[in-house]
C-alpha cells in the first residue's frame, strides 16, 4: 500500500487562506469606506437648501447686473466676490450673512484653468473637491456661481 | 497507513483564527448596517429640509409676501397678497414641522434647537430692510430652523431667505406679534 504523507500541509494551508480572507475583507472595507466618503461629501453638494441659496444670489445679480464682475473675468477665471461691493447700502453683504455664505465665487463656465492652478486661485481643499465633482459640459454656458457654506454644504450655479 | 489527524493544538489554533474571522466580518456587517442607517437617516432629514424649503419659497415666490404674524412659540403665519395665511409650526416634543396641511417629522437621530434667546422658541427669524433704491429689492426675509444630528452635532437647519422689495407691498412690517399668541 502506498503511504500518504499528510504532514506540513495544515500550517500552509491556513495562512493561505487566512491572507486570502484577510485580502478580500481589506478590499471590501476600503471600497466601502471610499463609498462611504464619496457618500458624505456628495451629500453635501448642490442640496435644495444651497440651489435655493444660490438662486437667490442670482436674483439679486439679475438685478444689480454683473458686466463688472464679467469685464474682471477677463484676466482671472475665478473672482472671490464674498466681499465684493456691489452696493453701498449693506445688502449684499447682508444677503451673504442671512444665507450662511462662506465664500463666494464668480468663474468662468470651465473651471478646469482653476482647478489646474488653484493654489493660485487660493482655492481650499474642499472647495477644490468640489470644483473637480463639476461637470463641463455644456458649452452654450458661460459662467458659473460657485459657493461655499458656512456648514460645509457646496453649491454651483450656470449662468447663461 | 498512519493516520495523524488533527491534534488539540491544531483544533484551538484554527478554532481561535476562524473566530477572529468571524469577529472581524461581524465588526464589518455592523459598520455596514451602520453606514445603511446613518444613509437612510440623511436622506430622510434632506427630502424633510428639501419639503419645507420648496413649499415655503414656492408660495413666497408665486404668491407674494404680505406679512409675517407670530402666533405664539415656535409658530408664524405667514400672510400673502392674496390675504390666504399659511402656518409654519414647528413641535419639538414630536419632532415635526408642519407648514400649511402638510407635517413633516425629523428622523431619528435630529432635533430641533431652540432659540438661545427663547427656550420655548424653535424658530429664529427677522427681516432686515434696507435703503435700496426703488424697484430694486430692499427686505430679506430670513427664518430659520435649527435642526441638529444628535451623533455628530452637524448643522442640517432650514434656511428660508426671501428678498423682495416692501414698498410694494403695502409696507406691513414683517413679524408683528399677535396678541393671542406670545412666546414666553
Amino acid at each position: 500500500m502506498k503511504k500518504i504523507n499528510n504532514q506540513g500541509f495544515f500550517l500552509i494551508e491556513t495562512i493561505a487562506i487566512v491572507g486570502i480572507v484577510i485580502t478580500i475583507l481589506v478590499m471590501l472595507y476600503s471600497q466601502i469606506s471610499i463609498t462611504q466618503k464619496n457618500y458624505q461629501l456628495n451629500s453635501k453638494y448642490n442640496t435644495s437648501e444651497t440651489i435655493h441659496a444660490a438662486k437667490t444670489i442670482q436674483e439679486y445679480f439679475n438685478q444689480e447686473g454683473i458686466t463688472s464682475l464679467i469685464s474682471d473675468l477677463s484676466t482671472n477665471p475665478i473672482l472671490d466676490i464674498t466681499s465684493y461691493e456691489f452696493d453701498t447700502t449693506g445688502y449684499y453683504e447682508q444677503l451673504i450673512d442671512d444665507l450662511d455664505i462662506n465664500k463666494i465665487y464668480f468663474s468662468v463656465y470651465d473651471i478646469s484653468p482653476v482647478i489646474n492652478n488653484y493654489i493660485t486661485y487660493n482655492i481650499d481643499s474642499g472647495m477644490l473637491r468640489f470644483l473637480r465633482s463639476l461637470r463641463v459640459s455644456d458649452t452654450s454656458s458661460s459662467y458659473r456661481i460657485i459657493m461655499s457654506f458656512s456648514n460645509g454644504e457646496y453649491s454651483s450655479l450656470i449662468l447663461n | 497507513m498512519k493516520n495523524l489527524g488533527f491534534s488539540t493544538i491544531e483544533l484551538l489554533v484554527s478554532f481561535v483564527i476562524i473566530s477572529l474571522i468571524a469577529l472581524a466580518m461581524f465588526k464589518t456587517v455592523i459598520d455596514l448596517t451602520d453606514q445603511i442607517d446613518q444613509y437612510e437617516k440623511m436622506s430622510e432629514i434632506a427630502i424633510v429640509r428639501g419639503t419645507v424649503l420648496n413649499d415655503v419659497k414656492k408660495d413666497l415666490i408665486q404668491r407674494k409676501i404680505y406679512g409675517v404674524n407670530i402666533c405664539g412659540c415656535s409658530c408664524l403665519d405667514i400672510v400673502f397678497q392674496d390675504l390666504n395665511v399659511k402656518r409654519l409650526i414647528v413641535n419639538s416634543e414630536e419632532k415635526t414641522i408642519k407648514y400649511g396641511n402638510k407635517a413633516e417629522r425629523l428622523p431619528d437621530g435630529y432635533y430641533f434647537l431652540n432659540n438661545l434667546m427663547n427656550i420655548n422658541d424653535f424658530i429664529t427669524y427677522k427681516s432686515t430692510t434696507l435703503a435700496m433704491p426703488v424697484l430694486k429689492y430692499n427686505t430679506i426675509l430670513n427664518i430659520k430652523v435649527a435642526i441638529r444630528n444628535l451623533k455628530d452635532n452637524n448643522t442640517y437647519d432650514i434656511n428660508i431667505i426671501h428678498q423682495y422689495d416692501n414698498r410694494q407691498t403695502g409696507y406691513l412690517p414683517a413679524f408683528i406679534q399677535n396678541n393671542t399668541g406670545t412666546c414666553d
